[in-house]
């Protein structure tokens, strides 16, 4: 790397800093349940959301999770310290970007392609979300960097086989992009039959040896290989890529399918680079739809966009005259329209800044010191469960409510009309006369989404000094029923 | 047959096959584009779009360029070509609000044939006229504007024809050139009133380019007739103005800025909105124009380094920039930078000799390769367009809601209850006071049609003095009230309360509850069971002063 190439590596961090920075800190509800496994793991209760229950997947990401345990026992509040680490980690894939698009690009073009990740609304949101997107983005741009090596070693295909295998533990869906790629890297290079055979079959040995490794500890844990997570929030659904996302967040599924189709058009034939980083990118995505998003701008999907940016730029340019002013010009445009991006996504992210700050986090701590042993059931209960630090259990869509728990949480669009879904509105008619009615406490400015929250009807009403540090929730608007 | 007429029937075909010929490829499917991208973004009609309706019926059905029948004109609008043409459509039988969607695609779509005919100037091959051409068909704002009722598509196409115009002058300076020119350029200051810089700065900047040519000698003459032309239509425009409405100046003038401290609140408050954030739902546009600016600027460098003539681009850009820093004094509340939207077609003139970057030989669909990455190109395009609509899509969608279930049915339970004589007092003057026909007061600290409050700040007295019917007041709340701080002295008076009955909210976003507060004078006499079918607006929260 030349001197101009570390400043440019420095800008394109801080580019990435200052969009990191307009997005601002957020706290997504579904982070809160992988701190919550975190926090019990690091303090040796096991893979529990409850202390002392059985061990439980109600997680996406296995080495996510281990990577915040790993923070929470060296002390740190996982709710500061995660988005800390998912920052670092989207910092350690702008590095490898910038390095696989320097070594096949131009230094104009490598610019223009890092600064548009860097400043790129779905990285940057993915990075303050505390959620383990940008260490997927990681692990991927690794996985292309070893596998389109010209002179891939055995060693380095092993490696590679242990980064494939590492993937696969960050959900189980992505189990499927170290065979894609490396199916890329040997059609493309023609690698089928020996010698090459032997490196392609030592990374898939690694790859297989990692997933059975994964597969026989989940068995063990677990007790099946195949434990749905009671926490799983859907399949993707296909309007929400294109129309609108949940809690009316602008659709990203274009954005997406832009740097998908420019990667295809722009492609050299026979370049690997180029070929894996598509059938990463293309792997990573359609494993991406096994699980509803719900960050803004799709983040979820945020290894997407250095993935996809490396085929991007193969486009050629000539030496037309001034070339190099317009160059500079159009790397500023892009520029732009990525931090536009980012603004769009800040949006977003403060709304659900918002609903944390005013909503979640003072009502879990309201719960902690209203009962500081209680229990509680809902479908959204990451952030107030984290907060309560009630044993929490979430309502299973199939046997409804199984047990007694001392509040039912109901998700509603409208505060004094509660609007629910027909399981929830089930819910509330299957607990009429065991529970009644406690507080509401609004989510979300649109629709008036709020938590109505039922209390069981043995517990005694509040006292004065219970209402009144009851949370004034979002809008300052609550419907506190004593 | 002489030599010339022997060669002409060789050279046409020779250009069908550049542009398309009879068929341009890349104006039809940027017409289909715009066409497509207008029907998902329909519909979206904003409040301001019913204050000009309201003023071209008053003017189509005899009463003068009035906001209120029987009152003193007041110059509240800012599009008087605009008006005069919606006047023309309403005598002709047509309902505004259906009809000027229809004719903003239209102008939006003379703006795509303009700018092709100037486009396909710099860029000879249909494959390298598509490109810009989508960019400006797809473009968001520009797309919003359209559909919208308002006077924007026409400003941007008048804005085209004196860039076309101007570009035809300086390199032939003729007589029926510098008329159309300058016809192009009034026709602009009467529909915007910014529009009054269009021509001087075009004339300058084409005095300039005549004088580096070498040809001012030949168009001296021309020129100088065209601007004294022009000089005296808008003397006389502005005379006739002053004269009838009294001011000097616009009430949107005197109250959104322009002089003192306004213009530079104004720089800070767009700049905040432009870039950051947009109120609570609009996605920040202030990057995509920018990003369009940088591409202008960069075709137009190509350009100039090429030696190839930039007149026409310089003219654009020149105009764009002067444009764009005189909106940056006015404080935009609308979605999508609504006064900046007119400029994109400006600064995609040079954008189209960016083609120039690519070998000559990547525009000819010679082989499958590179046809298929033509197709890719187009499709990145058409999905960025997409990216950006369906962001506007959802504001829209919030817009048209508020207007169908807050606007028009509190229009209408007014219309129902109140006699047309009535004074309505509400701050947000265009849609309600339009539905419901009553004579209304602005109330907004900004106020548009009321000068006194735009020349003197929003006063409680004024407004007490006046006796208004009823009173909406902007509240963001339904059951605790946030109000504008003068708005809450007058709600705090005395007076207020004892002449004024608080009927209940009629909530007008979901954003932070906002909410009209109804308040109706006591005298009045409407039954107590009229008064409560007040509607409720967006949601299901909504608060009854009556029920006790």
């Amino acid at each position: 790397m030349t001197r101009a190439d570390w400043i440019a590596l420095a800008a394109v961090i801080a580019i990435f800093l200052v969009a990191c920075a307009a997005v601002g800190s957020f706290h997504p509800d579904r982070a809160f349940v992988t701190y919550r496994y975190a926090e019990n793991v690091a303090a040796g209760d096991g893979f529990v959301y409850n202390a002392g229950d059985a061990p439980g997947e109600g997680y996406a990401s296995t080495l996510w999770l281990l990577a915040c345990a790993a923070l929470a026992a060296c002390g740190g509040v996982l709710p500061a310290a995660a988005p800390v680490l998912s920052l670092l980690f989207g910092v350690v894939a702008l590095v490898l970007l910038w390095v696989l698009l320097r070594a096949r690009t131009s230094f104009p073009v490598a610019l223009a392609g890092a600064g548009f990740a860097a400043a790129s609304g779905p990285l940057a949101v993915a990075a303050m979300s505390g959620e383990g997107a940008t260490l997927v983005a990681t692990l991927g741009l690794v996985l292309v960097a070893l596998l389109a090596r010209p002179d891939s070693h055995r060693v380095t295909w092993g490696i590679a086989g242990v980064a494939g295998g590492l993937l696969a533990a960050c959900g189980h869906a992505l189990a499927i992009v170290f065979p894609v790629a490396l199916a890329a890297r040997v059609l493309v290079k023609r690698e089928l039959r020996a010698p090459a055979r032997a490196e392609w079959m030592t990374a898939s040995g690694a790859f297989l040896a990692m997933l059975l490794a994964l597969h026989a500890w989940r068995a063990h844990t677990f007790g099946g290989v195949l434990a749905a997570s009671p926490f799983a929030s859907g399949r993707v659904s296909l309007p929400s890529l294109w129309l609108a996302q949940p809690d009316d967040m602008a659709p990203w599924g274009w954005f997406y399918a832009l740097w998908f189709v420019a990667g295809v058009a722009a492609r050299a034939r026979g370049d690997a680079v180029c070929w894996v980083a598509l059938a990463t990118a293309a792997a990573t995505g359609v494993a991406s739809l096994a699980t509803a998003d719900a960050l803004p701008a799709l983040a979820g999907s945020a290894a997407l966009v250095p993935l996809l940016i490396i085929p991007a730029l193969a486009l050629r340019t000539t030496s037309a005259p001034a070339a190099s002013r317009v160059t500079a010009a159009l790397v500023a445009a892009v520029l732009m329209l990525s931090l536009g991006g980012a603004a769009d996504a800040a949006i977003f992210a403060r709304h659900l800044r918002a609903t944390h700050d005013a909503t979640l986090k003072p009502l879990g701590r309201w719960l902690s010191s209203w009962r500081p042993d209680g229990s509680l059931a809902g479908v959204a209960i990451g952030a107030v469960a984290y907060y309560s630090g009630w044993r929490a259990a979430p309502l299973d869509r199939r046997a409804g409510l199984t047990a007694a728990p001392d509040l039912v949480l109901v998700t509603s669009d409208g505060l004094f009309a509660a609007d629910t879904d027909a399981f929830q509105s089930g819910v509330i008619a299957a607990i009429d006369g065991r529970y009644r009615m406690l507080a509401g406490i609004r989510t979300g400015w649109t629709r008036d989404r709020a938590y109505i929250l039922y209390a069981r009807a043995d517990i005694p009403p509040l006292t004065d000094a219970e209402t009144g540090s009851f949370p004034n929730g979002l809008g300052s608007v609550t419907r506190l029923l004593r | 047959m002489s030599p010339a007429a022997r060669k002409k029937p060789a050279a046409a075909p020779r250009r069908a096959a550049r542009s398309g010929g009879s068929f341009p490829p890349a104006l039809v499917l940027a017409l289909l584009t715009f066409v497509v991208c207008c029907a998902c973004l329909a519909p979206y009609m904003p409040d301001d779009s019913f204050i000009s309706f309201r003023y071209a019926e008053h003017l189509a059905d005899g009463h003068g360029l009035a906001f209120n029948i029987g009152e003193r004109p007041v110059e509240a609008y800012s599009n008087l070509l605009w008006i005069l043409l919606c006047a023309l459509f309403y005598k002709a039988g047509m309902s505004l609000p259906q009809v000027t969607p229809y004719a903003g695609v239209l102008a939006g779509m003379a703006c795509v044939v303009v700018l092709w005919t100037l486009v396909r100037r710099r860029a000879p091959l249909w494959t390298q006229q598509l490109p810009p051409m989508l960019l400006f068909a797809g473009f968001g704002p520009f797309v919003l504007y359209a559909v919208s009722g308002m006077e924007t598509a026409l400003f941007a196409l008048l804005l085209l024809l004196v860039v076309r115009t101007g570009e035809d002058v300086i390199a032939h300076p003729g007589a029926k050139g510098m008329a159309a020119f300058t016809v192009a350029g009034f026709l602009a200051s009467l529909t915007r009133p910014e529009g009054v810089l269009v021509f001087p700065v075009a004339a300058a900047l084409a005095f300039w380019e005549l004088r580096a040519a070498d040809r001012l000698r030949a168009a001296r003459r021309t020129l100088g007739v065209a601007a004294a032309a022009f000089v005296v239509a808008t003397v006389a425009y502005h005379a006739w103005r002053v004269a009838y409405f009294g001011e000097w100046l616009p009430t949107p003038f005197l109250s959104k800025g322009a002089e003192g401290a306004g213009l530079l609140s104004g720089w800070r408050m767009n700049l905040s909105s432009y870039f950051i954030n947009w109120t609570y739902y609009y996605p920040p546009q202030g990057y995509a124009f920018v990003a369009l600016a940088l591409l202008g600027f960069a075709g137009l460098h190509a350009r100039v380094v090429s030696g190839e003539r930039a007149s026409g681009d310089r003219l654009a850009v020149a105009l764009a920039l002067v444009l764009g820093m005189v909106y940056a004094n006015f404080v935009d509340w609308m979605p999508a930078m609504r006064y900046h939207v007119a400029l994109a077609g400006l600064l995609i003139i040079p954008v189209a000799s960016l083609h120039a970057l690519l070998p000559a030989a990547a525009w000819t669909a010679a082989s499958g390769a590179r046809a298929g990455r033509f197709a890719a190109l187009v499709l990145v395009l058409l999905l960025g367009g997409a990216l950006g609509l369906t962001h506007l899509k959802m504001v829209t969608r919030k817009m048209t809601e508020s207007a169908d279930l807050c606007s028009r049915p509190l229009a209408t339970w007014l219309r129902g209850n109140f006699p047309p004589d009535a004074l309505l007092a509400i701050g947000d003057v265009g849609m309600v006071p339009y539905y419901s026909g009553l004579r209304t007061l602005d109330i907004h600290p900004q106020s548009l049609t009321d000068s006194y409050i735009a020349k003197r700040d929003f006063s409680a007295d004024y407004v007490m003095t006046r006796h208004p019917d009823v009173i909406a007041l902007p509240v963001r709340g339904v059951y605790s009230a946030r109000m504008d701080p003068l708005h809450f002295q007058m709600y705090k008076m005395e007076t207020f309360r004892l002449r004024y009955l608080f009927v209940g909210t009629v909530r007008q976003q979901w954003y932070e509850d906002r909410a009209y507060w109804i308040f109706v004078r006591r005298d009045l006499p409407v039954p107590v069971d009229r008064l409560k079918a007040l509607p409720a607006g967006i949601g299901k929260q909504h608060r009854s002063g009556l029920e006790s």
